[in-house]
């Protein structure tokens, strides 16, 4: 991803494009209001249900006490 | 009658707080000593820093909030822990010097039975010669009034780009051992934003410099995201979104020193560099606040309580280890400290027991790495945790923490925008599951793909403006703000 190949004096180590990059479509598609409520939606529910996962887990009553 | 005092009242003190608050009975007082009157949603600092947000629209007054409550609030900064007390002080207490303008300066004594540190980072400018606003070159979004400051150098700068002049924004970490790359990454897509907005983004080179030797390490060794039908490394992810808005990166970098126009940098090859610069907003490294622990004989204690680095040792694994031996079970689940039991530290304020990044040096011995991140999520949820602890024991239902809430068990989300206006706004949403990755549950990415994602969309902003009304709707205690979730 990061090559140093401009001289060794102002902004080596520039990284080169070797990603993809989005298409019109997707750029469209980032925007067009439908989709992206839809998105939102998604989004909320998987994130609501990632922080039910965080959730504190209770001490195993079997493990040892802490000292 | 049982004593809490929580030190800080940021996001991880002030949650702490408000659920004690909520669940303990009156007689039982809740006491938050910190030093600003205000606190600060910092996540929305990164709005205030380019001229988008109000500074008051980030900052929310705490005396009252507290007064209404029953919090007794000391606005005070917490310099020494006695928790053994002395013996003119028989009991635990903490010495803080009042900061309220024209008030006493003389140093109280606040006595405790239940201790939470919560005084989240010491923002160390003085790392590197020439970082920051106050006395440095650059500029910072860490607090809110250094965050009014970057908008309006920013703004000078987009003015001189108006006038015609090219310029070179430079956005990262001033550090090689910096952490909250997060941060930095979405300030960089803020800036570009305004300066597309403008008008002037063909006269700007934009530099996000960073001690990642890979973009979209955030800290956390970089995810495996689920995006499009495919897994994709978070380096992909964050470098198709660098490349498509013409973002340069300078990776795997300490910043060595910064002077009027020049940062002088070493990389991981151990090679020394300069970038010229017009504007630079570099977040500096962290430590802990510099709080000092007395016995009861008046000796230093200090070791006992917390790390070298400052922040406050709690139930973690700090042996020593390579990365192929760090574990998910080094990182702490009570966050209580070892020695003094009834001492609890949250946030920032817990000493980690190793980064979550594999470690780098360059040739020459630089550390340049991340340090780990504790973001606002994970604070708040062990900051609840904890209050909810301490209340089972001071209401005699647990004789020890029950419930456990450690960084490899726990999500984050981090939602970086890249722009605003409610129809047109862009942000980059990412989560992960667990924040420390775990190779025995999920071999190979070491995180759980169905909560690992990211996406780029204006969804994302959306949520953006929901977490930052729905927080500050919670740190207003505006009812039912207990029902909003970490
Ligand atoms: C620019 C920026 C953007 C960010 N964006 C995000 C984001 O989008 N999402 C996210 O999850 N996280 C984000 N973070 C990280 C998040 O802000 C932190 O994780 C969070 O603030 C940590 O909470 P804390 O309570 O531990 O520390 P802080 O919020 O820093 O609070 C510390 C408190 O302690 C007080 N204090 C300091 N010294 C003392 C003392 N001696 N005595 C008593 N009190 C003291 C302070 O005044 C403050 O009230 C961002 C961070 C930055 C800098």
């Amino acid at each position: 991803m990061t090559t140093k190949d401009t001289p060794m004096t102002t902004q080596t180590y520039v990284a080169k494009i070797t990603v993809p990059t989005p298409t019109a479509t997707t750029l469209w598609m980032r925007g067009f209001l439908p989709w992206q409520l839809w998105r939102f939606v998604w989004l909320n529910l998987k994130m609501l249900r990632m922080i039910s996962l965080s959730h504190p887990t209770r001490r195993d009553p079997s493990a040892p006490k802490a000292p | 009658m049982a004593r809490v005092v929580i030190l800080g009242a940021g996001i991880a003190g002030h949650t702490a707080a408000m659920v004690l608050r909520r669940t303990l009975p009156k007689e039982h007082v809740v006491c938050v000593v910190s030093p600003k009157p205000d606190y600060n949603w910092i996540p929305s600092n990164i709005w205030v820093g380019v001229g988008r947000m109000a500074r008051e629209k980030v900052v929310v007054p705490l005396a009252p909030i507290y007064a209404r409550l029953g919090i007794e609030f000391i606005q005070a900064s917490a310099t020494e822990i006695h928790p053994a007390g002395n013996p003119n002080h028989p009991g635990p207490y903490i010495v803080a010097t009042p900061t309220t303008p024209g008030a006493a300066t003389e140093s109280v004594e606040v006595a405790y039975d239940w201790l939470i540190n919560a005084t989240g980072p010491k923002v160390r400018f003085d790392r590197t010669p020439g970082l920051g606003p106050d006395g440095g070159h650059t500029h910072s979004v860490c607090t809110d009034r250094h965050a009014v400051d970057a908008a309006t150098a920013l703004d000078a700068a987009i003015q001189r780009m108006k006038a015609g002049e090219r310029q070179t924004l430079v956005v990262g970490m001033g550090h090689g051992t910096c952490t909250c790359e997060g941060a930095a990454f979405e300030y960089t897509f803020n800036v570009e934003h305004e300066l597309r907005r403008h008008g002037v983004r063909d006269l700007a080179d934009l530099v996000y410099l960073t001690n990642e030797a890979e973009l979209g390490d955030f800290g956390v060794d970089g995810l495996v995201i689920r995006n499009g039908g495919f897994h994709t490394p978070s380096s992909v992810f964050a470098g198709s979104f660098f490349a498509e808005r013409s973002v340069q990166a300078i990776l795997g970098a300490h910043v060595q020193a910064i002077e009027p126009g020049l940062i002088r940098y070493e990389t991981l090859d151990g090679v020394d560099h300069e970038q010229r610069y017009d504007f630079a907003m570099l977040l500096p490294p962290f430590t802990g606040v510099g709080l000092k622990a007395f016995g009861a004989q008046g000796e230093d204690i200090t070791d006992t309580l917390f790390a070298p680095s400052g922040f406050t040792k709690v139930d973690a694994d700090y042996t020593p280890k390579p990365y192929e031996a760090w574990k998910p079970t080094d990182w702490p689940s009570t966050y209580r400290n070892p020695t003094w039991k009834n001492v609890f530290a949250v946030g920032i304020a817990f000493a980690p027991p190793h980064p979550i990044s594999r470690p780098r040096t360059s040739p020459r011995g630089t550390v340049i790495s991340p340090a780990p991140p504790r973001t606002g999520m994970p604070s708040a949820s062990m900051a609840r945790a904890v209050a909810e602890n301490i209340a089972d024991m001071i209401l005699g239902r647990a004789t020890e923490p029950e419930r456990l809430s450690s960084m490899a068990n726990m999500g984050a989300a981090c939602v970086a925008s890249a722009g605003s206006g409610f129809w047109a706004g862009n942000a980059v949403a990412m989560t992960m599951f667990p924040i420390v990755p775990d190779y025995t549950r999920w071999p190979g990415a070491g995180r759980d793909e169905r909560f690992t994602f990211g996406e780029v969309g204006t969804a994302g902003h959306w949520i953006k403006l929901v977490l930052h009304h729905l927080f500050l709707y919670k740190a207003r205690a505006k009812p039912f703000w207990w029902m909003v979730p970490e």
